[in-house]
């Protein structure tokens, strides 16, 4: 019986060893499919960091023709976008707040959407100029967004089978004109974007009426890009004009030919008050309120 | 006397009753080393593709400079600074579509089946040239020249082993218009790396 044992007690060593072995291989193996996405991940988010801080170069300091209507191949009056947007500030200079003209908008919209053209499939993106004294006054909000609140995924329902294709379709990727009413509504997409990257640079706008204490406004320019998701459904942060604008409120001369201005107008402001309150909303922080561009030349093209 | 006599059912010897344990035991060896060969060669290959993207970067950041360009000759002295860790790399700028017009970047083209480096000496569609109308010289580099002496990984099966990474990034380079006078366009710096 005691010979029997000892042979039985090699086999059961041996298999202990064998359970030990492919737990080991086991962790071994777990070890050697994550490797590397950390660092991975955290080299793709340094190099969107790198292409943002470019980005925003690239964009205030390419040139434009002078007058809006010139081909910047054929004509002498060449300005870079930077100084263009800086002279439509002074110009606009109005005790109403200021603002960038029309054509400036699209200067602006026309070289943001080419220089980012590699990033568009996969990223959304918000590019702003913001004063950043007292008043903290978003001049520009110009995102590039993909609109999924008519998805059945960011509502948290189940997607219906058979009909895969036709949620993918929902979603919509869009150019918008946006304002805000709090500067910090936009701070709050990088706390729910995925993958967010955010890059700034500084800069100083004239004003003709300057005090002696003051003579420029300090303003800051920022782009940021996350991956596309759900925060852009989420009506606490984002909350879309639906319909063309001329419908929505009416306009006046003067908003007319500044679509740029109409958007701060106290009707609009009405509009997201009651929009809020029917959604219980009220009481927290107002959203980024966007208009899609195509509504935007709409409306001009009528003035 | 009975503790003498050696009872022989189920007992083989010494090493024959520790035959069966060896079944185990070289089972149990084998997954080890294969495993353990696995997580190294992953290992290995994760680490390479790793460094081969931080030398994207660093290559990248020492061509793209303050992000504005006036000449070629500027760009190829930047060129000369790039020191590489074992890796091949070239670096090109090239414009950027008008806003409403697709986004189609690729150094490639379909031959047949395959895939097939441009004629980058002759397409200005990929490759920005300085000085187009008078002495056109290609925002390249290394220059056509030092080119051919690469091991580009473009033709047969080098193609297929060769692993690139590619990375954009904008910048702002100077150039004139019909009248002469100076403009800035905006275009895209392109950096690829392969061992």
């Amino acid at each position: 019986m005691a010979l029997k044992q000892k042979g039985q007690a090699a086999v059961t060593d041996a298999l202990f060893l064998l359970v030990i072995v492919v737990g080991i291989s086991s962790l071994l193996y777990l070890f050697s499919s994550n490797y590397g996405f950390g660092t991975s991940a955290y080299l793709t988010s340094h190099y969107e960091s790198d292409f943002a801080t470019a980005a925003i170069k690239t964009i205030l300091f390419t040139s434009v023709p002078h007058l809006a209507e010139a081909d910047i191949k054929e004509t002498k009056e060449i300005d870079y976008l930077v100084t263009s947007v800086k002279q439509s500030y002074s110009a606009e200079n109005s005790p109403t707040g200021r603002y960038l003209d029309d054509e400036t908008f699209f200067r602006l919209r026309d070289r943001i959407r080419q220089v980012l053209k590699p990033m568009e499939t996969s990223k959304d993106y918000l590019f702003y100029i913001m004063e950043v004294d007292q008043a903290r006054r978003i001049l520009y909000l110009y995102g590039y967004l993909t609109d999924f609140s008519a998805t059945p995924v960011c509502k948290g329902e189940r997607i219906r089978e058979g009909v895969p294709d036709a949620t993918l379709n929902l979603a919509k990727r869009t150019e918008y004109f946006c304002v805000v009413k709090d500067p910090d509504s936009v701070s709050r997409v990088s706390q729910q974007a995925q993958g967010y990257v955010e890059s700034r640079t500084g800069t100083y706008f004239g004003r003709l009426d300057a005090p002696t204490e003051m003579p420029a406004i300090p303003g800051e320019v920022f782009l940021s890009l996350w991956s596309t998701s759900c925060v852009t459904a989420n009506p606490t942060i984002f909350m879309y004009q639906e319909g063309p604008i001329t419908t929505m409120f009416p306009l006046t001369t003067d908003e007319r030919h500044y679509i740029s201005k109409s958007l701060n107008s106290p009707s609009v402001q009405t509009r997201i008050n009651s929009f809020m309150e029917a959604n219980g909303l009220l009481g927290q922080k107002q959203p980024i309120y966007c208009v899609p561009i195509s509504d935007y030349q709409d409306a001009l093209s009528t003035t | 006397m009975l503790k003498n006599k050696k009872c022989s059912k189920g007992y083989i010897g010494p090493i024959g009753d520790d035959l069966p344990s060896l079944i185990p035991l070289i089972f149990a060896l084998t997954i080890f080393f294969a495993t353990f060969t696995n997580t190294m060669t992953q290992f290995e290959k994760k680490n390479t593709l790793l460094d081969q993207d931080l030398e994207v970067l660093k290559i990248a950041r020492v061509m793209k400079g303050n992000g504005y360009y006036s000449s070629a000759d500027q760009f190829q002295k930047a060129c000369q600074l790039v020191r590489t860790n074992d890796v091949y790399f070239m670096a090109l700028i090239t414009p950027l579509p008008s806003p409403d017009e697709p986004y189609n970047f690729s150094i490639f083209e379909e031959s047949g089946t395959d895939l097939v480096p441009k004629d980058l000496s002759s397409s200005s569609e990929i490759l920005l040239f300085d000085d187009p109308l008078t002495d056109p010289k290609p925002y390249l580099c290394p220059p056509y020249e030092e080119l051919e002496n690469y091991r580009v990984p473009f033709s047969g099966s080098l193609f297929k082993e060769a692993k690139m990474i590619q990375r954009n990034f904008p910048i702002a380079v100077e150039t004139e218009n019909n009248l002469g006078f100076t403009y800035v366009q905006a275009a895209q710096l392109v950096v690829i790396v392969w061992r």
